[in-house]
């Protein structure tokens, strides 16, 4: 009895190995490289307009501020940071300056005065997709300043290890 | 009494010489035998031989090339954009009818990691983009008796945010099989 068992398993499943076998008629591979390369992407949205046109008496003139600009972040990186630079700097007694918010994990250098030298404004950025985050500027100018005609500069950011 | 005697004669002669000649003409008339053939009195009989043909049913699938896709942008405060690659091809015989494509990896990829296949189809054949994975998916089903050379295969590498730089790549063996539907 035991020995007709054995039989009986073994035909079926012999049967289930001749059906597979059948079920794949022909085949054919290749091979596929995935790379996923370092990415790093950034984006600013709007342009900001700062005008100084107010004072406390006895003081400097009022700072003028924009926080309309955004910028958005894409890295795959780790340890990454932003750094800012305008085009030109600012006649002497005018200070230009950005704060950046910082996305996800990352640290945000605070107020930042531009210049043509690129400063850090958001470090420690890694592996992260933002945006919505906000561009704040500041202009502030001293009374010795004087009055300076509107001047556009270009700021520029950029994301880098 | 002797002048019949004399044409009973000739006539006997005629007739002999008659029956003389009559296996010279016959000879003139009728090709000889052909060495070993046998000899059919009367009437033709027809020869007949059977011939069995068979075709089975035949499947064959070959593709064309190995693939590399690289991730290499994305727009900013979004994932990585995908990659495709379209430059591989297979070729398709089959005389069986109600047949269907499968596809697999050998293994997956790491978590975060895509890999979506679509075949042209061959035919009237349907096609979807599918995620391989280490178990078999539906490619292209509904599809027999055709043979088709230089059919698109196109992959599509997709990669979230969270996935790092992985140097020259990671590679897997995609399977194509020929099944029945």
């Amino acid at each position: 009895m035991n020995k007709l068992k054995a039989v009986v398993a073994a035909f079926i499943l012999f049967a289930g190995f001749s059906n597979a076998a059948m079920a794949q008629l022909a085949s054919a591979n290749h091979t596929v490289n995935v790379e996923v390369a370092a990415i790093s992407e950034i984006a600013i949205t709007g342009n900001a307009t700062l005008t100084i046109n107010s004072a406390t008496a006895g003081s400097n003139p009022d700072n003028a501020t924009d926080n309309s600009a955004s910028y958005a972040v894409t890295t795959n990186e780790s340890g990454v940071k932003i750094t800012a630079a305008s085009s030109a700097n600012m006649a002497s007694g005018v200070t230009l300056s950005v704060s950046a918010g910082a996305p996800a994990g990352a640290t945000s250098a605070g107020s930042v005065s531009l210049s043509t030298t690129a400063a850090d404004v958001v470090t420690g950025v890694g592996t992260v997709s933002d945006s919505g985050m906000t561009l704040g500027y500041t202009l502030a100018a001293t009374a010795a300043a004087g009055q300076v005609a509107a001047t556009a500069v270009t700021v520029t950011y950029t994301i880098t290890n | 009494m002797h002048t019949f005697q004399t044409i009973k004669g000739l006539k006997r002669a005629w007739i002999a010489l008659f029956l003389l000649c009559m296996p010279l003409l016959s000879f003139g008339q009728t090709p000889p035998p052909l060495p070993g053939a046998i000899s059919l009195a009367g009437s033709s009989i027809p020869l007949s031989q059977s011939v069995t043909v068979s075709v089975q049913e035949i499947n064959e699938l070959s593709i064309s090339s190995d693939v590399s896709l690289t991730i290499v942008s994305a727009t900013p405060g979004e994932g990585p954009l995908p990659a495709t690659d379209a430059s591989a091809t297979y070729n398709i015989t089959t005389n069986g009818t109600n047949k269907k494509l499968v596809g697999s990896l050998d293994s997956n990829f790491p978590a975060g990691i895509g890999l979506k296949m679509e075949l042209q189809a061959p035919g009237v054949a349907t096609s979807t983009e599918q995620t391989l994975t280490d178990v078999a998916v539906d490619l292209t089903t509904g599809f027999g008796r055709l043979a088709a050379t230089d059919l698109t295969i196109t992959y599509t590498a997709e990669a979230v945010i969270s996935v790092a730089p992985n140097g020259a790549g990671e590679s897997r063996i995609v399977t194509m099989t020929l099944m029945d539907n």
